[in-house]
């Protein structure tokens, strides 16, 4: 279930694409994350991570490409958190969407808060050759 | 031409499967294993005065779920060898990539005369799954038929072959081969032979598809 929090607070937007978030294997993947609390919130580090998962009938398979642990520790609105990756991709595994089995990219952010339930939020992308 | 080989995935090494051919003296010998095994709760029945009934209940059960569908296979392959010989699957590339052609032809020598109803070739994408479900782990299967070609039955007589050929073109927008522990997807090439009053000829042949070229 999507988190309520998430929607005024963590935004992924990527770089020169528009609404269709298809890449290819290979392919440089550039964004910002950017962390805009309501007030301030304590956490104990923000995790932005890219990386594919399975969906469907089976057990999860998943692996992280790219992770980056921010020693962040607070968060104020009027100073946001504003972080920039950028990201080669794998050849492999394309996206995959068929009967039993989901394969499914996407970027996701995390604060981490002590003792409560983390703020998350994810935007999915394709990957797979297009020429 | 490449020759394909029979897809046999790690859990179904027998593929104990109608008409499906496998190593006769490996499926024998399992066979046999599992006749001698429940013949030593046999033993203690007659050796034991009490709880002979176990011994006996615990040997019977052994012998029927296991023991006798591995033979009744045995026996099923063996009356496919009688009128059927080793087939071959050749293909143009042993590698597929999206939008390329793959030609396939299906050779098989016929040793008693045997009257085909039909026979079937596809291009199927097998989806399989593991997941665990309280304490127990499960697996289901898919095939996604791509495409086939079905051909008309015809008379064989012993000596002459069964020849079958097709070509199938791979989607553009096909995926790749994965195989992690709990979700594996493997494209392959089903032949299907159906001979009446007989049991049929079924065999899955694994086709290689990477995601680079």
């Amino acid at each position: 279930m999507k988190d309520k929090r998430s929607e005024s607070v963590i935004s992924i937007r990527l770089k020169g694409l528009g609404q269709t978030h298809v890449f290819n294997p290979n392919d440089t993947i550039s964004g910002v994350v950017e962390i805009q609390p309501n007030s301030i919130v304590k956490c104990r580090a923000v995790v932005i991570t890219v990386g594919w998962h399975t969906e469907g009938r089976g057990d999860r398979n998943s692996m992280t490409i790219y992770e980056d642990k921010l020693p962040i520790t607070e968060i104020y609105p009027d100073s946001p958190v504003i972080h920039h990756f950028d990201v080669t991709l794998p050849p492999e595994p394309w996206s995959y969407a068929g009967t039993l089995i989901r394969v499914v990219w996407e970027i996701h952010a995390k604060v981490d808060i002590a003792m409560a339930k983390d703020i998350n939020e994810a935007l999915p992308f394709v990957l797979e050759p297009t020429d | 031409m490449y020759q394909l080989q029979p897809y046999r995935p790690i859990g179904n090494l027998f593929n104990l499967r109608r008409g499906s051919k496998r190593s006769p003296a490996m499926i024998l010998s399992i066979g046999l294993i599992m006749v001698m095994w429940p013949l030593v709760f046999f033993f203690g029945f007659l050796r034991s005065d009490g709880g002979a009934s176990v011994f006996l209940l615990f040997g019977l059960t052994a012998v029927g779920t296991i023991a006798i569908p591995i033979l009744i296979n045995f026996g099923w392959q063996a009356l496919v060898n009688t009128r059927l010989g080793q087939a071959e699957l050749r293909v143009n590339n042993d590698r597929i990539y999206r939008g390329e052609e793959l030609r396939c032809e299906f050779i098989q020598p016929v040793k008693g005369r045997v009257a085909i109803r039909d026979a079937t070739i596809q291009l199927v994408l097998h989806e399989w799954v593991k997941y665990r479900q309280g304490t127990s782990t499960y697996t289901k299967t898919h095939n996604e038929v791509i495409d086939e070609m079905v051909f008309e039955g015809e008379q064989k007589n012993s000596g002459e072959q069964i020849w079958l050929q097709t070509q199938f073109r791979i989607p553009q927008n096909a995926m790749h081969n994965i195989n992690y522990s709990n979700n594996r997807l493997q494209w392959l090439v089903v032949v299907k032979v159906n001979i009446p009053a007989f049991p049929d000829y079924y065999e899955e042949f694994a086709l290689d598809f990477k995601a680079d070229r």
